[in-house]
């Protein structure tokens, strides 16, 4: 088969996979590596290795997390967010973006696991205890948060693909210090 | 039962681990090695069971403790009780911006599937819930499949409009899949390749084919009678 061929299938299979990753079809995003190799074939690693190259140029990259032992694919922005943009996760209200992070932050400090009660118990000192159960049902569907075998809270595969869990660390202590020495602002901190 | 205590120690502990109750770290694994050999002296399968219980808890502790260490040392340095500390003293805003910051948000189109409205205008009809199962199914048939049809479809669709000439939209979708229609129709007055029209006055709405793409300026809402 000539090189034009091939490269015509080749743009034809990046057309599929790019319609795949970008559709949302479940209640979270990305699709796993089977649905890949039915709609895609076998050679997909090729096919994304080519709709990275052309995601670059718009600032996406095609990122790999391990979900339930399994591979995972999704699209995500590259490089962190231009800080003007207001925090804006599917639909998620600031409030919920904000009981996400204090969730995280708990599991951080907990040695990536704790007992939901503690979890809920720890987000109900901004959040009123039913609002804060409501949240922490959704970012387990999102796939932000995952039950672990005996029960416990974990870090879901979609906090692990899309958060720097040091860097939040990092940021949630520097607006620390700036809010313990500073006026707090309404801009962002 | 005073036999067994090492190896119900064990069990327990790690039940509580994997529960996320304790921290893997408040067990001494060295310990309760040479306890647990004193214990591990089967006479019987149920023993047999037992101790390979207390061996596999054990074992699990261990991993818990590697997983801890490597989780503390990827995620942060920081002192773990500062960090809940200091989300306390912050306000909301603040601790939404810090994620923010922190993060590659993932990007996705989402697209209102012919099932899915088909199945609101059944929630809307009983105004009850609908099994998760029954949700899933239409989520399992909406294939990428689909995509590949739709443009066949859309295409006959106005073919058919084109044929028919300016004609009346709630009589056009009675012509086949009522949804369907709508939803192909949706797309093609939204591509401007169809035009829709109100009657201001009694209110019914017509729909014609166009030679050439137009833009569409404005939104019409189409009462759910139609439907």
């Amino acid at each position: 088969m000539s090189n034009e061929a091939d490269r015509a299938k080749l743009d034809e299979k990046v057309k599929k996979a790019s319609q795949l990753l970008f559709l949302r079809r479940h209640r979270a995003p990305g699709v796993r590596e089977w649905e890949l190799k039915k709609v895609v074939g076998d050679d997909y690693p090729a096919v994304l290795k080519a709709l990275d190259e052309k995601l670059d140029s718009l600032g996406l990259t095609v990122k790999q997390v391990i979900d339930g032992g399994k591979p995972r694919f999704l699209i995500v922005t590259k490089g962190k967010p231009p800080g003007d943009l207001e925090p804006a996760m599917g639909g998620f209200k600031i409030d919920a973006v904000a009981a996400l992070a204090m969730a995280l932050v708990f599991l951080i400090s907990h040695g990536g696991r704790a007992p939901p009660s503690e979890v809920e118990s720890f987000l109900s000192g901004k959040f009123n205890p039913q609002r804060a159960r409501t949240l922490l049902a959704r970012f387990q569907d999102e796939g932000y948060l995952q039950t672990g075998k005996g029960g416990a809270y974990e870090l879901g595969w979609r906090s692990k693909a899309e958060i720097d869990l040091g860097e939040l660390a990092n940021n949630i202590v520097s607006s620390g210090s700036k809010t313990s020495f500073s006026k707090p602002s309404s801009q962002p901190p | 039962m005073e036999k067994n205590k090492s190896r119900l120690r064990i069990i327990d502990a790690f039940r509580k681990i994997e529960g996320g109750e304790i921290d893997p770290f408040s067990f001494d694994v060295k310990k309760s090695i040479p306890e647990l050999r004193n214990e591990l002296k089967a006479d019987d399968l149920q023993e047999l069971s037992e101790d390979a219980g207390a061996i596999n808890a054990l074992s699990g502790i261990v991993n818990a403790q590697g997983n801890e260490v490597e989780f503390l040392t990827a995620s942060s340095a920081t002192n773990p009780f500062l960090l809940e500390k200091t989300v306390e003293a912050l306000s909301v805003e603040e601790i939404a911006w810090s994620l923010w910051r922190s993060m590659t948000p993932s990007i996705d189109i989402a697209q209102l599937t012919a099932q899915a409205l088909k199945l609101s205008l059944k929630y809307k009809g009983k105004g009850k819930k609908i099994h998760w199962q029954e949700r899933s199914g239409t989520l399992v048939k909406t294939k990428i499949s689909q995509s590949q049809e739709f443009e066949p479809k859309l295409d006959s669709i106005i073919q058919e409009l084109k044929e028919l000439g300016e004609t009346d939209y709630s009589s056009f979708l009675n012509k086949g899949d009522r949804l369907e229609r709508a939803y192909l129709l949706s797309f093609a007055v939204t591509e401007g390749m169809v035009a829709l029209k109100i009657d201001p006055i009694n209110k019914k709405a017509k729909i014609v084919a166009l030679k050439e793409k137009a833009k569409t300026d404005s939104s019409v809402v189409i009462p759910l009678e139609e439907f």
